[in-house]
């Protein structure tokens, strides 16, 4: 199935217990939701399919998908699911939407702030989204098993969280992470709306990663805060129509080849997905000019380089990292292939790709006309 | 109007008696019922709207003390099963059954002195026995509804069910020992306090000549037997029927019945284009939960609105704040979010911007928010099509508004929605008579307040002079304790008002419309009738104008 992307909003990223954390999640995802409906001129009646993504679900109601429905003005006939996968929770959304007649709507909501110094079932509750359920790591602890299973070094993660770093501010230097942003205005004082994002690590040098000690103690300790997508909170919203066979519908950024794989230390994280998606699409790299990982950290992004053919690294997150911003599950995911779409010239192809929840996903984004 | 009942059997060894145009008076009904042994089930949801009204003449009063005393006699365990609003005889009769089984959303209402009325035959004392007196005050005293959980609480409901299964719940219902309550009123030291405690609550809050004599009459007749007590009652009854209070306030019941129900507003989705004064309408229409986009191209003007709007519903509404708030969205845009709204309110005197008018389905309804200062000059200039919605004040406080269209239907869409939201939609020469009236209040209220007077002194004069109930001096967002102020104020004020209602013609005005609307816009209490009702009712007994100091501003 071959999507449009008719549109989209996102809110900033905000700081755990920042400005943001005072929004409630489900005022935030209703507000981008109302955004994108707003921005795409499309009555909530014509929307065919809401799928909501979470993944703090603690943060939310009971039944949350069928509230935001409901709240955002959806028709009671309309399905509206809810996905708690993380980063690949968009990928899944895509391979289980077959045909349908309205556009599909997909918005994603994290909120750190809400889980913070809540614990539950012996992990603190922010932890529970960030561990891997294959080896039961948490994200630490997983990227420390990366680094140590791909031989990487301090410095080495270092250099990769500061070319992430410096892709993110050339981004959004180039609007390219602005464009689709909706300011948010917080309670209680409602003083002044939020712009930018709020996570954003504004110096990040070389000499400052170097300077932080690692998260683990002992000999082996090589992540430190500066290498990891810190969790936020923010929400994001695309709405996706269905791509006709030609016609106007067909011009656009297009979003195809979506599919989601289970993640094995054999198949390399998001590196699977790459080349499954590759192998489907029968394009060769260098007809791919981008490949956008949604970032856990910099040893995740360093695996994949190494995983895939060279030639890819040049090409990775050229369209930002998330390292310096932070990082909201699904959200950034969706916020990615919003900031691709300004990103692409006509007839340019790029990948997007993301592992999580002991699942790996990819999908194909062409730029079919001007953009 | 003579209400018939007929019997049906029920499930299990019950009797259902309900009303039925084809039956025969209640007490023949309840005749038939001797021998039966079984529980009887009176279904009070059928009673006609009319019936629910209180009893407002003293032969009717007499009628329904004897109703009540039917049903109170019946040795038969008697259940009463109640929905939707409980008021009127179905109160009344409620009140008599041995057990009350209601749905979970009915609200319970004492209507009587709010109308001039007294409650009929033994009301008054059942309410009490059963409740207690914390409830009876909220009934009686502060004309509040009960909510069927605190009813429940109080002992005046024993059961809730969902309408499906109420008369199953009735027939099953277990008969239940009531804890009795504390009856500190039936001393005599308890009587005289409670008494006092009362009449000095009616009195602060300026309330009706029928809620002080029901009170009175509630402590008075506590030691006296039933027959004495319904004598009482209709002596009473007799004196209301004869006050202008009580015509004043029956008056403006059925205006308001006429002009103020009966409509439903269907917009689900709304878009507010305006800059100062926007966080008034997005906030009303989300109260009454539309979905709202607020659309202004200044940051500050959003957010300053937004926190007054906060302030506001956390200071009078705080059980809705975060309900209204979740349906309000911000924009900055003002050319798009149209798609899928169908109202659009705006205060720009221009139509609206092509594109967004593009994405608006066919059917919506466009209007223009105009403060009625602009009425005569904007009636002038309106042009043909353009709808236009005026307001007295700003429409979070005001309750009354005039609409103005060339076009008829947009005309009566654009009414149908202020009376959705719960507005007074005034036909032009009333709309015109009442906007100049409130202009007139409204320059004396701000000629005190630029001459150094307190606005707390001159609210407090109002209310002590009973031109303001506590409600509207609430409203002001002053609320503090309301203390006796001399009442200079008030005379100038209120002279204002009758000024502005003299200047404009009264050729075929409705004055209980204006009346009402002056009641409804600034707090004016609905028993002294409304500034027109007050003057008829001044001009017959000048001992009323002197009392007040007023003989010479009002008096030719």
């Amino acid at each position: 199935m071959t999507w449009r992307i008719a549109g989209g909003a996102r809110t900033p990223v905000g700081q755990a217990k920042g400005l943001l954390g005072r929004v409630p999640p489900m005022t935030l995802a209703a507000q981008v939701c109302e955004e994108t409906l707003a921005r795409t001129g499309t009555r909530p009646g014509q929307v065919g399919r809401l799928v909501f993504f979470c993944t703090t679900p603690d943060s939310l109601p009971p039944f949350a998908a069928r509230l935001l429905a409901r709240r955002i003005g959806l028709n009671p006939e309309t399905p509206a699911l809810m996905l708690t996968e993380d980063d690949v929770a968009p990928f899944i959304a895509l391979t289980l939407s077959g045909q349908l007649e309205g556009p599909l709507m997909l918005a994603g909501v994290s909120s750190a702030s809400s889980l913070l110094g809540q614990t539950s079932g012996g992990y603190a509750s922010v932890d529970r989204t960030r561990f891997n359920p294959d080896t039961g790591n948490l994200i630490t602890d997983d990227a420390e098993a990366l680094a140590e299973q791909c031989g990487l070094t301090r410095s080495a993660l270092d250099q990769a969280a500061l070319a992430s770093s410096q892709a993110a501010h050339k981004a959004i230097k180039k609007g390219l992470w602005t464009r689709d942003m909706m300011p948010v205005l917080p309670p209680p004082d409602y003083e002044g709306f939020v712009h930018q994002d709020q996570a954003l690590q504004r110096e990040t040098t070389a000499e400052s990663l170097r300077a932080l000690k690692p998260l683990r103690p002992g000999p082996g300790g090589l992540i430190t805060f500066g290498h990891l997508a810190l969790p936020g909170d923010g929400a994001c919203c695309v709405l996706l129509a269905p791509a006709g066979s030609g016609g106007p519908d067909k011009a656009g950024t297009l979003v195809s080849q979506a599919g989601v794989w289970g993640e094995t230390e054999k198949t390399g994280g998001a590196a699977f997905a790459v080349t499954q998606v590759m192998a489907a699409s029968g394009l060769a790299p260098r007809d791919v000019s981008q490949l956008d990982l949604v970032e856990k950290s910099a040893a995740h992004r360093l695996a994949l380089v190494d995983a895939l053919d060279p030639c890819w690294a040049p090409k990775l997150n050229k369209a930002g990292g998330d390292i310096a911003v932070g990082h909201v599950g699904a959200a950034s995911t969706l916020w990615h292939l919003l900031a691709l779409r300004h990103c692409l010239a006509d007839g340019q192809a790029a990948l997007l790709a993301a592992s999580s929840a002991g699942l790996c996903g990819a999908c194909l984004i062409r730029q079919e006309g001007a953009p | 109007m003579m209400i018939l009942w007929q019997t049906a059997h029920g499930p299990g060894n019950t009797r259902i008696v309900r009303s039925d145009k084809r039956g025969k008076p209640l007490p023949e009904v309840l005749a038939e019922l001797n021998g039966f042994t079984g529980r009887v089930i009176l279904d009070l949801r059928g009673l006609a709207a009319a019936t629910l009204e209180p009893a407002d003449k003293e032969a009717q009063a007499l009628e329904r003390g004897k109703l009540q005393a039917c049903v109170a006699d019946l040795p038969h365990m008697t259940v009463a099963v109640m929905d939707g609003t409980v008021q009127g005889l179905a109160f009344d009769l409620a009140l008599c059954c041995k057990y009350r089984v209601a749905t979970p959303d009915a609200d319970i209402f004492c209507q009587g002195p709010a109308l001039g009325c007294m409650p009929p035959g033994e009301t008054l004392w059942r309410m009490a026995e059963l409740t207690g007196l914390d409830v009876f005050f909220r009934l009686l005293v502060r004309q509040k509804p009960l909510s069927v959980e605190s009813a429940r609480k109080s002992g005046l409901v024993d059961a809730t069910a969902i309408p499906g299964i109420l008369l199953d719940r009735a027939a099953e219902l277990s008969p239940v020992r009531r804890k009795p309550k504390k009856r500190i009123y039936k001393t005599a030291l308890g009587r005289m306090l409670f008494k006092n405690q009362a009449l000095a609550e009616l009195k602060a809050r300026g309330a009706s000549q029928a809620a002080v004599l029901a009170v009175s009459l509630f402590f008075d007749g506590q030691r006296k037997p039933r027959h004495q007590r319904m004598a009482l009652v209709a002596d009473a009854m007799g004196t209301l029927a004869a006050s202008v209070e009580s015509r004043h306030l029956q008056r403006l019941h059925h205006v308001q019945e006429a002009h103020m129900t009966g409509q439903d507003m269907d917009h689900e989705r709304a878009l507010v284009i305006m800059g100062e004064g926007g966080w008034e309408w997005a906030g009303l229409l989300a109260l009454y939960g539309l979905q709202v986009r607020w659309c202004c191209g200044e940051e500050k003007v959003l957010a300053d609105g937004l926190c007054w709007l906060s302030r506001q519903l956390e200071r009078f509404l705080p059980q809705r704040h975060d309900d209204a708030l979740a349906r309000i969205t911000l924009s900055t845009q003002v050319d798009h979010g149209g798609a899928g709204r169908s109202l659009v309110v705006s205060d720009a005197p221009d139509a609206l911007p092509e594109g967004l008018a593009a994405q608006l389905p066919a059917d919506a309804l466009c209007v223009q928010a105009r403060h009625a200062r602009t009425w005569q000059d904007a009636l002038a200039s309106s042009p043909p099509g353009l709808t236009t919605i005026f307001l007295p004040h700003d429409p979070l406080t005001s309750r009354v508004a005039a609409v103005s269209s060339g076009d008829d239907k947009n005309a009566g869409r654009a009414a149908s929605l202020m009376k959705g939201l719960g507005f007074l939609v005034l036909p032009t020469l009333e709309a015109s008579a009442c906007f100049s009236a409130l202009a007139g209040l409204e320059d004396a209220y701000n000629r005190f307040v630029q001459s150094g007077q307190s606005e707390l002194h001159i609210l407090q004069s109002m209310h002590a002079f009973g031109f303001a109930t506590q409600a509207w001096v609430r409203r002001r967002r002053i609320y503090k304790k309301i203390k006796a102020a001399p009442p200079d104020a008030a005379y100038d004020l209120v002279c204002g008002l009758w000024k502005g209602l003299r200047d404009c013609d009264d050729a075929g005005l409705d004055k209980s419309l204006v009346d009402l609307a002056v009641i409804l816009e600034t707090g004016f209490p609905a028993h002294r009738g409304g500034p027109y009702g007050f003057l008829e009712q001044i001009q017959e007994n000048p001992m009323i104008l002197k009392t007040m100091g007023l003989g010479k501003q009002l008096m030719p």
